[in-house]
């Protein structure tokens, strides 16, 4: 299933930066790390548990948030309207990527968590990829339960 | 004719997003209503005339599962048309969404011109 997942992992990530955040996804570079920048934790539960996780630097956080709302001046944006969209953005990865993975899947996403970035890769389990935006790295990964 | 949409989702960064790409799409819009629940929503669907409803799935105090739930044992509001709009593109959530009586389905992500094509085919109207 991890296999699968990370497959699907990069196709979601392009999907949904394209369409949605106006964001390039340039190339998958290898480590990547959230830069002391925004690190959310996705739980999600139903026919398979687990966590997703996503990190963005500071330059990328803005720089999607920025295009996401339509905000030309980034430096007009508050803290909590790019936390708000760092969450959207988890939501919106996980619940593509979960939906490709297996159209019968059923699952619930919780609530996503901001947690402070750790600045470091995710655990082994996670298998974290890193995607270059141009305007800084984007990092995804997911974790399933054993069941 | 305009029509009046509330948006149901607990992101005010979506809420945001919908109506700008709602106001952006073309569609004949008058006025746009925001509740951050189902709970919030449907106290503003008992106080405000409104033609349709944009909702998600994934939200505190009341779902959107909860709140189609809540507006089909409404009789004054059962015959309002709900669209879902979430990132649960699966089968098995579609299905039961719109066995509970929503009238449609958008995946996130989507490009304005769905969100404005499904809006349409629930209300009816003809494309311009």
């Amino acid at each position: 299933m991890i296999d699968s997942a990370n497959e699907v992992l990069a196709d979601a990530v392009r999907d949904v930066l394209e369409t949605m955040f106006f964001t390039c996804v340039y190339a998958e570079i290898p480590g990547g790390d959230a830069e002391g920048g925004i690190e959310i934790r996705l739980p999600f539960t139903g026919q398979r548990q687990g966590e997703f996780r996503l990190g963005l630097s500071q330059r990328a956080a803005r720089s999607v948030a920025a295009g996401f709302l339509g905000v030309e001046e980034e430096g007009q944006l508050s803290a909590e309207q790019i936390g708000d969209v760092a969450c959207e953005v988890a939501n919106m990865i996980c619940g593509s990527a979960l939906s490709r993975l297996e159209a019968n899947l059923a699952f619930n996403l919780q609530p996503p968590l901001p947690v402070q970035a750790s600045g470091r890769a995710g655990p082994p389990e996670f298998a974290m990829r890193a995607f270059d935006l141009g305007n800084g790295t984007l990092t995804v990964g997911i974790r399933f339960d054993q069941s | 004719m305009a029509f009046r949409v509330l948006v149901a989702d607990d992101s005010p960064a979506m809420r945001l997003v919908i109506r700008r790409v709602i106001q952006l799409s073309g569609f004949a819009l008058e006025r746009v209503f925001e509740a951050a629940d189902g709970r919030q929503a449907l106290d503003v669907l008992r106080r405000e005339a409104v033609d349709i409803v944009l909702s998600d799935i994934n939200m505190p105090v009341m779902n959107g599962e909860q709140f189609v739930i809540a507006l089909q044992a409404d009789n004054n509001l059962k015959e309002l048309p709900v669209v879902i709009v979430s990132t649960d593109a699966t089968r098995h959530r579609i299905e039961r969404m719109l066995e509970l009586g929503a009238k449609g389905y958008v995946t996130k992500p989507f490009q304005p011109e769905i969100l404005r094509a499904e809006l349409e085919r629930v209300l009816g109207v003809a494309h311009d």
